[in-house]
């Protein structure tokens, strides 16, 4: 009886510990996970669902007792995973964000944008677009607040590939922004 | 010596010059990982302690800086944008619809005249299904001698017993199978459809039987007896059913006449 017990209680206690878990990551990366997916080039609605199913692969990973080591670029690379193929699938490019965003956050009066004006901004996102897009997502990634290392295990590229992807992004950005 | 001083001093200075820029151009490229911490300890102290001390250095981590800033901000345009989006999806759907509804109004009408004629051709080409549209408002009429006298004068050549009901019923389905019955005096269907019937006798029962599966009685067509077979020919409680196959084209392929007996005569019901 004893032993039903501890066969029945182990993998429940994996789901909860993995629940939990996966309940603060959850709370912690939706919202740069959002941020990113749409950055990537994929509507509101494309990025929530997206969002969900990478947070129910995470629960299933942990349930399962899956490697809990650097979890967070193993949300990002199933996220990123997906929102790749959904843009296959939908022969739609990582090069083509929405543009309205632009002149939304433009209208809006808030502290950041007395520092760049309106024609700054305009020459920031035209240089954002014409960069490649491997050094877009590695931009996007960082401004996730992900690491070298981590932006690197979710492109699958080694992480001295990313200082100099990054390091080469931001100086064409400042060259071609003029700041 | 002095002029060695002077060039000592001068030697001294051009080294820490070119020391300085042989630092700034070794520690370019970390400028970057240094703002993201992403450098050693000891690396970052270098950098930093040479940040201190090199205003272009320090005037292209502001810059850097900057550059993230504005980055963020484009990604959070992006995101506004996008939750903005739907609403936008919202009226280019509606456009798009709006856009399609000529093609689709003149799709259903293409559509529309396209069922009517091939329906008017359907009917045209097989007129027996024409009573299946009248089969519901069934009208009940009594067919003339006149329409009869045709069928009559093979009836009477057949080996029924001469005592028949005074009248026959007919009846329709949709493939044009046609049954009579003697019980019947009403005729349940348009005079229009009942003259076009044309009885001959049916040789083949099985092909009758095999089509009578699919009898829906849709005319009822009651025929006086008198006008099929002369006076005092039937006699009393002698009863038949006509069977009537008649074809695509309104013709009449068999007529088969069946005997039974009337229970009670003059109700006008089938009484096989």
């Amino acid at each position: 009886m004893s032993g039903d017990s501890l066969s029945l209680a182990l993998p429940l206690s994996k789901i909860a510990t993995g629940a939990t878990e996966a309940t603060t990551l959850y709370r912690e990366l939706r919202k740069p996970l959002l941020r990113y997916l749409v950055c990537l080039g994929l509507s509101s609605d494309e990025a929530q669902d997206v969002v969900q199913d990478a947070f129910l692969r995470l629960h299933q990973h942990l349930a399962a007792g899956g490697s809990q080591e650097s979890i967070r670029s193993w949300v990002y690379r199933v996220a990123h995973n997906q929102a790749r193929n959904r843009q296959k699938s939908y022969h739609r490019k990582f090069s083509a964000p929405l543009e309205a965003g632009i002149n939304a956050i433009l209208d809006q009066a808030t502290p950041e944008q007395v520092v760049l004006d309106k024609e700054k901004f305009r020459q920031l996102a035209k240089a954002i677009r014409l960069l490649e897009r491997g050094e877009r997502e590695c931009l996007l990634l960082r401004a996730g607040g992900l690491c070298y290392r981590e932006i690197g295990e979710v492109l699958g590229v080694p992480t001295s590939t990313v200082a100099d992807t990054v390091d080469r992004a931001i100086k064409k950005l400042a060259e071609k922004c003029n700041v | 010596m002095c002029d060695f001083s002077e060039s000592s001093s001068g030697i001294a200075s051009r080294e820490r010059s070119r020391h300085h820029e042989l630092s700034e151009l070794a520690l370019a490229p970390q400028l970057i990982a240094w703002l993201d911490h992403e450098l050693p300890e000891a690396e970052a102290a270098v950098v930093e302690e040479h940040i201190r001390g090199c205003d272009e250095c320090r005037r292209q981590v502001d810059a850097y800086e900057r550059v993230s800033g504005g980055f963020s901000l484009y990604c959070e345009a992006l995101e506004a944008a996008s939750a903005a989006a739907p609403a936008s999806r919202g009226s280019r759907a509606h456009s798009s619809v709006l856009r399609w509804v000529p093609v689709l109004a003149g799709t259903a009408a293409v559509a529309g005249v396209l069922f009517i004629t091939l329906s008017v051709a359907f009917f045209v080409s097989f007129p027996g299904s024409r009573i299946e549209h009248s089969a519901a408002p069934v009208q009940t009429t009594t067919v003339s001698a006149a329409i009869a006298s045709g069928p009559a004068s093979r009836v009477a050549g057949s080996p029924i017993s001469p005592s028949v009901d005074p009248a026959v019923r007919v009846s329709a389905n949709r493939a044009g199978v046609v049954r009579a019955n003697a019980a019947g005096r009403t005729v349940r269907a348009p005079q229009a459809e009942a003259r076009g019937f044309q009885n001959h006798a049916v040789q083949n029962r099985a092909f009758r039987n095999n089509d009578w599966q699919f009898v829906q009685p849709a005319i009822q067509i009651a025929i006086p007896a008198e006008a099929m077979f002369p006076p005092g020919a039937v006699p009393d409680g002698v009863n038949f059913t006509a069977d009537l196959t008649i074809s695509t084209d309104g013709s009449t392929q068999g007529l088969v006449l069946e005997p039974s007996v009337i229970e009670s005569a003059g109700s006008g019901g089938s009484r096989r």
